[in-house]
């Protein structure tokens, strides 16, 4: 009968030791487990949420999708007048009607502002037309040829990517992302450099609309594009037709 | 034992055998988010807290799978293990549940609020769960999207992991939906037991939906060494319980032309205790008390447990796993439980236990 166990009997001394042990043992298992799992893990994205601003500026409606242009004090540099805020809607959405309504005209909108790097995301759900301040230059919709470059990379929704969710990329995101872009969030092409430098390329095709519907099943996946760079203001913009869109080799 | 249904058949031991596992598992989950703060603190960034918990309750649910399938073969190894098998059911619905709240997170269904006209009250934790914070708020129904958003089946890099994860969870709440004796009663043992090895088709569809999701986006190499670590563990116990299994199974006793068969000596056997012979391809418990020798199926009726290496209490033979008796002359359980088990006719002749391979069929309350 020595160290013989039946639940509803006690529980014989012999084995008490025994039962001590393997309680310690998943303890110590669990605390290990518990403390260091969360360093494995890839969920520390630098994307940062910012309080609820209110931010005027132009609004367009491209290149790849909504976007506020915000003067920047001081700047008066040819090629960078603006920051472009990229604008989503409430979920994985476009901006609502009460914001598309407005484009092409100065605007004021208000929302949560997502920041990556120099990708800036707002969601908002209104934009309240408004006169212009005096002096306010025009926007420059044409852009600034950078040159043709090959880049590698993957494609991302603008909005998880800089900072609604860490990481906002890679296969686990892909559901998430497909989501997000095919509801007309901004698809961003992500690229890490070799010195471990990051740029962020706004798609948009041969005639400089948006790719969002051609890209939903390259999206979350290693891509190599070839096509003309173009910087408009603080936004990099890659043109290339997405069916030249191919896996790296 | 039972003789009417109830839902739990509560004991002192699996009132503390359940607080423990709750307990263990919360300290995980705190631990986990906790030290995920921290992190992000340290590193001054913001923590996107639905995602943290999301693989929170995803790695505890998978950890706590790990600790539910070793029980088994660790049992089958060293019968001291039998204090962490009896209420190995509550473990695994505790795996479902954990791998539920990864799926649905904590959120209160906002439709019935909205008709009240008010505000969808918050419970603490909440949190999306995987399904709705990746597939929802978007032009598909979370669900649809779920199933359709990738269709990259003939890429092993890119294969939909989310389905192996459905897979396994679909296999989980299966076997916790029917995890009462109810259902084991009804369906009789082995069809149960045979629905309940399903387990292991859940098991291999989790660990695809890990290497396919968490290890292509976490590079980092110490998680996929824990991964496989628990799986190398977990195949190394069940195929050495197997092999001992094998090994003890292939020493048929029975001889052809023979009705007696020695199974050894009466010395051989502790008083109270049993030793398990094959006999025939069937295994026999032979159990001794005293001067006596009986021999009952090595089958408990209850669940297949190895009635040999239970003990004989209260002139029955009480079953290691969950304490099942049967009489040890006539293989039933004493009134009012009507379980049984053959038994077959045993002979003392100087010493030397004869067993007859023929079975005397059990006895029917």
């Amino acid at each position: 009968m020595n160290n013989f166990f039946v639940h509803y009997r006690p529980l014989p001394p012999g084995l008490k030791r025994f039962v001590l042990l393997v309680l310690t043992v998943l303890v110590t298992l669990i605390v290990v487990l518990g403390f260091w799992g969360p360093s494995l893990h890839n969920q520390y994205g630098p994307g940062r949420r910012q309080p609820v601003k209110e931010l005027s500026g132009w609004l367009l409606d491209g290149p790849g999708g909504a976007q506020l242009l915000v003067p920047q004090p001081g700047q008066t540099t040819q090629d960078q007048t603006f920051n472009r805020v990229l604008l989503a809607g409430p979920g994985k959405t476009i901006p609502p009607p009460a914001v598309m309504d407005h484009v092409g005209d100065w605007v004021k909108v208000r929302g949560s502002l997502f920041s990556r790097g120099p990708l800036d995301v707002m969601n908002t759900r209104k934009a309240t037309p408004m006169r212009p301040p005096l002096g306010t230059p025009e926007a420059n919709v044409v852009g600034y040829s950078e040159g043709e470059f090959t880049l590698r990379g993957e494609i991302v929704d603008s909005k998880c990517f800089s900072g609604v969710m860490k990481p906002g990329s890679g296969k686990t995101h892909m559901g998430c992302a497909i989501r997000c872009i095919s509801g007309g969030v901004p698809a961003v092409f992500h690229v890490r450099q070799n010195d471990g430098a990051a740029l962020d390329f706004v798609l948009i095709d041969d005639q400089n609309r948006t790719v969002n519907e051609r890209v939903l099943s390259l999206v979350a996946q290693p891509l190599e594009l070839r096509g003309e760079v173009i910087r408009f203001d603080n936004l990099l913009a890659l043109r290339a037709n997405p069916d030249s869109y191919r896996s790296p080799k | 034992m039972t003789h009417q249904y109830v839902a739990v058949q509560w004991t002192r031991r699996k009132v503390i055998y359940d607080a423990i596992l709750i307990g263990l598992m919360a300290l995980y989950l705190l631990a986990f988010m906790q030290t995920s703060h921290w992190i992000a603190d340290l590193r001054g960034i913001e923590l996107e807290t639905d995602g943290v918990a999301i693989r929170a309750y995803g790695s505890a649910a998978y950890i706590l799978l790990h600790l539910t399938l070793a029980i088994g073969p660790l049992s089958r190894l060293h019968p001291w293990f039998h204090t962490l098998l009896f209420n190995r059911r509550h473990m695994g619905v505790m795996v479902f549940l954990l791998g539920a709240i990864h799926v649905s997170g904590w959120t209160l269904p906002s439709q019935p609020w909205i008709w009240l006209g008010m505000k969808t009250p918050k419970l603490p934790w909440a949190f999306y769960g995987s399904v709705a914070w990746y597939n929802n708020f978007g032009d598909l129904k979370p669900l649809v999207s779920l199933f359709t958003v990738n269709r990259h089946f003939g890429s092993l890099a890119l294969f939909p992991f989310e389905l192996l994860g459905v897979i396994g969870l679909v296999v989980l709440f299966v076997m916790a939906a029917i995890s009462h004796d109810f259902w084991l009663a009804n369906l009789t043992a082995p069809v149960w037991k045979a629905i309940h090895m399903s387990v292991y088709v859940g098991y291999a569809a989790l660990v695809g939906h890990v290497l396919l999701g968490a290890l292509q986006t976490n590079r980092n190499p110490w998680l996929a060494v824990l991964v496989l670590s628990g799986a190398l563990a977990l195949l190394t116990l069940h195929l050495l319980s197997g092999w001992r299994e094998w090994y003890s199974d292939r020493a048929d006793l029975a001889q052809p032309g023979h009705s007696w068969v020695d199974v050894g000596a009466l010395q051989d056997i502790a008083d109270g205790a049993a030793k398990v012979v094959m006999l025939s391809g069937e295994r026999v418990a032979v159990f001794r008390r005293g001067t006596s020798v009986f021999a009952l199926s090595n089958v408990c009726q209850h669940q297949n447990g190895p009635l040999g290496e239970g003990r004989i209490v209260n002139n029955c033979a009480v079953c290691p796993w969950h304490g099942y008796e049967y009489e040890l002359e006539t293989g039933a359980s004493p009134p009012p439980f009507h379980e049984s088990v053959p038994t077959f006719p045993v002979q003392l002749r100087e010493g030397r236990i004869l067993i007859s391979p023929v079975p005397i069929a059990a006895v029917q309350r």
